[in-house]
């Protein structure tokens, strides 16, 4: 049986979706992406062929994705994140016309259209602020993990303001009200509010539509997905599914197709 | 590995040489002004009165190309100079207060006066007023008012532009040694005039399908009638340059070997990766047109029957000669839309790239408005850019390529 992978070569995490030819997922898997992009993504492959005890002679075509898929190693073609987060949000939920992924190095909207291709695009500036990488600085400094801020903001009644739309000054300025005396969940709210107001500029300069799919590392937030939600309106999460897998089903999908281009060009050599 | 490139033009390999040359004579040409190139009609003029003029801006891009901006913009930095200065600005003390005197093209002599114009770039006024206090020169500002709407020049502006030009010639007289004549101010206008003509004639034929030039073809090709504005010299240049893309549309050559995207670029381009444009040749895509081209006062014809009317009506011409950039949201949507509607029917675009430029607010500001305008009123796909046009520091090659892959993917060149 043939099978197809997408493997994103991400900034914090690489990622494998292993796809039969049907397109059911028969397979997932992560691994921190380390300092090593080509190493991270060899091992998730393999890890996930492992667990699916697939064969590697099975796989029959590898899309890759993300920051390091130019360097991945692996004898596979290489697409964009945002082509892929869109084939991947529109496999998920195929009413989705708009994808929020928030991810480690950046932050994107995504238009598409009901076949899940990417009609426009949104990225955010070189600014951190934007990122999740945002939330993983002050995390160190709050010394809390990402899971634990999100419960605290979700409960907290007040949202304090974070002003600044610097990640440094904005960690300067969470310890001078850390040092006032100010409610931690009110400043962890303030955050994730100034993160999704950044993410909301993106997305309203695409004229988004509904619905909105969030995916990425952010989507794990309910603080933060619930702050996007009091600025965009309701949105939808992957369901099922870890929303850190979307871009690398995206690419699994296109390593199906690009496979089923080739044997139609060359009907004579499939038989 | 880039394999498709721009076809370049012969005769930018003569302008190549020309400027090569322009940067030598100016070491043994008094008196020299250093000037500003923004349809500042003080460079024509102080020509005919034999002040020779260079250009900073234009240095700071030749430094740029050179991949020097790093150490330049460093540089100026820790002399203070902040970061959110101009990178032009930046890039020129940095070359000023650099120690090793190891600079292109052995770099430009220290001038004898400073000549500016605030006609457009408010950066000119406060740079120019630094260099007279960094060399103790005099400086020779021309002051206009700046033209926000889209009206005809009003009579009081231009009686105000003539006086003060007057004024400048008056000052420009006295350390030339030389008195201007009616015949060499009239030839001036004529061949200022003259290279707006051929200026356009370039842009016509690049309507042309496939485009003869490419943007970086186009980039170079506006040293002229900025830089050397009121000379023979620069006129022989234009139609060297509009015969030779004449016959590339006569015989159906375009600029890139297979044109299947036309594309509209916003900003000043980045000088240290102007090869950008081969990264869109290798699919299919080329820059027939860009905004940065509107910004110059000769995409209009201005009568030259009085010389005087015709440098003070360059000289508010800047910036308003169609360009998009830097105005209010209510011209963005009026007349600035039916320009750009115009411009993409005329130049068959079907996509645009928009530089968003952290050193020039005034090109960038309304930038994502532009943005949003060719997206829902032209139904075209966008590509936005952060690039500044001379820190090369600030460019991330990860960041960027993302963004053009996804671009690619997009309009079907994955």
């Amino acid at each position: 049986m043939a099978l197809f992978a997408g493997v994103d070569s991400g900034s914090t995490s690489t990622k494998a979706v292993l796809l039969d030819e049907g397109g059911i997922i028969i397979g997932t898997h992560l691994v921190p992406s380390g300092n090593n992009f080509r190493k991270s993504a060899e091992v998730v492959l393999h890890t996930v062929m492992d667990k699916t005890h697939s064969k590697r002679d099975d796989l029959a075509a590898i899309v890759t994705t993300g920051y390091g898929r130019f360097i991945s190693g692996l004898n596979s073609k290489a697409m964009s994140e945002i082509t892929c987060c869109g084939r991947g949000a529109h496999y998920l939920h195929s009413a989705v016309r708009t994808v929020i992924d928030i991810g480690g190095q950046d932050s994107k909207a995504i238009k598409i259209d009901g076949t899940g291709k990417v009609v426009q695009f949104s990225l955010n500036d070189k600014c951190a602020a934007g990122t999740g990488r945002f939330l993983e600085r002050i995390a160190v400094s709050l010394e809390l993990d990402l899971e634990r801020m999100a419960g605290l903001s979700v409960q907290s009644q007040q949202k304090l303001p974070i002003s600044s739309t610097c990640v440094v000054f904005a960690e300067t300025e969470v310890i001078s009200r850390i040092s006032n005396g100010e409610a931690i969940e009110g400043i962890i709210k303030g955050l994730h509010s100034a993160l999704a107001s950044r993410i909301h500029i993106l997305a309203v300069g695409l004229n988004i539509e509904k619905d909105i799919l969030v995916c990425g590392g952010g989507a794990k937030n309910a603080g933060l997905v619930k702050e996007i939600e009091e600025l965009l309106g309701e949105v939808v999460l992957p369901s099922g599914i870890d929303p850190r897998f979307v871009p690398s089903i995206g690419a699994a999908l296109i390593a199906r197709d690009s496979q089923r281009e080739q044997v139609e060009s060359k009907p004579g050599e499939s038989q | 590995m880039l394999t498709v490139k721009t076809k370049r033009l012969e005769s930018a390999r003569t302008l190549s040489a020309a400027i090569r040359k322009i940067y030598q004579e100016v070491w043994t040409s008094r008196p020299l002004a250093w000037s500003v190139n923004s349809s500042n009609p003080l460079n024509d003029i102080s020509r005919i009165l034999g002040i020779h003029v260079a250009y900073p801006e234009n240095y700071a891009c030749v430094c740029t190309a050179q991949h020097l901006s790093g150490k330049y913009c460093t540089i100026a930095e820790a002399h203070n100079y902040k970061p959110e200065l101009c990178s032009y600005i930046r890039n020129n003390f940095g070359y000023l207060l650099a120690k090793d005197g190891n600079h292109p093209m052995g770099g430009i002599p220290e001038p004898d006066v400073l000549l500016s114009v605030s006609n457009g770039c408010l950066n000119f006024i406060k740079w120019f007023d630094a260099l007279r206090l960094y060399f103790d020169k005099p400086l020779v500002l021309l002051n206009t008012p700046h033209r926000l709407f889209e009206y005809d020049v009003p009579g009081y502006y231009l009686e105000y532009v003539i006086k003060e030009l007057e004024i400048c010639i008056d000052k420009l007289e006295k350390i030339s040694g030389n008195k201007l004549t009616g015949r060499k101010m009239r030839e001036a206008a004529y061949y200022s005039r003259e290279q707006g003509k051929y200026w356009r004639k370039l842009l016509e034929l690049n309507k042309t399908v496939p485009a003869p030039m490419n943007l970086s073809d186009l980039a170079n090709l506006i040293f002229i009638p900025t830089s050397l504005s009121g000379t023979a010299f620069g006129l022989d240049l234009l139609k060297e340059a509009a015969a030779e893309v004449q016959q590339r549309v006569r015989n159906k050559v375009g600029a890139i070997p297979e044109e299947r995207h036309r594309l509209v670029m916003f900003n000043i381009p980045p000088w240290y990766r102007l090869d950008f444009v081969n990264r869109f040749a290798e699919r299919g895509c080329v820059f027939p047109f860009g905004d940065y081209l509107r910004y110059v006062w000769c995409t209009q014809d201005i009568d030259d029957s009085d010389p005087m009317e015709h440098f003070a009506r360059k000289a508010l011409s800047f910036g308003h000669n169609g360009g998009y950039g830097a105005t209010i949201a209510e011209t963005l949507y009026s007349c600035m839309g039916d320009r750009l509607a115009k411009d993409i029917k005329d130049f068959k675009i079907d996509g645009a790239v928009i530089a968003i430029n952290k050193s020039c607010k005034i090109m960038s500001t309304g930038g994502l408005d532009i943005a949003r305008l060719i997206r829902e009123k032209f139904r075209l796909p966008v590509l936005v850019i952060d690039v500044d046009q001379a820190d090369e520091r600030t460019y991330s090659d990860a960041e960027i390529k993302q963004r053009y892959d996804a671009f690619f993917e997009t309009i079907g060149e994955a």
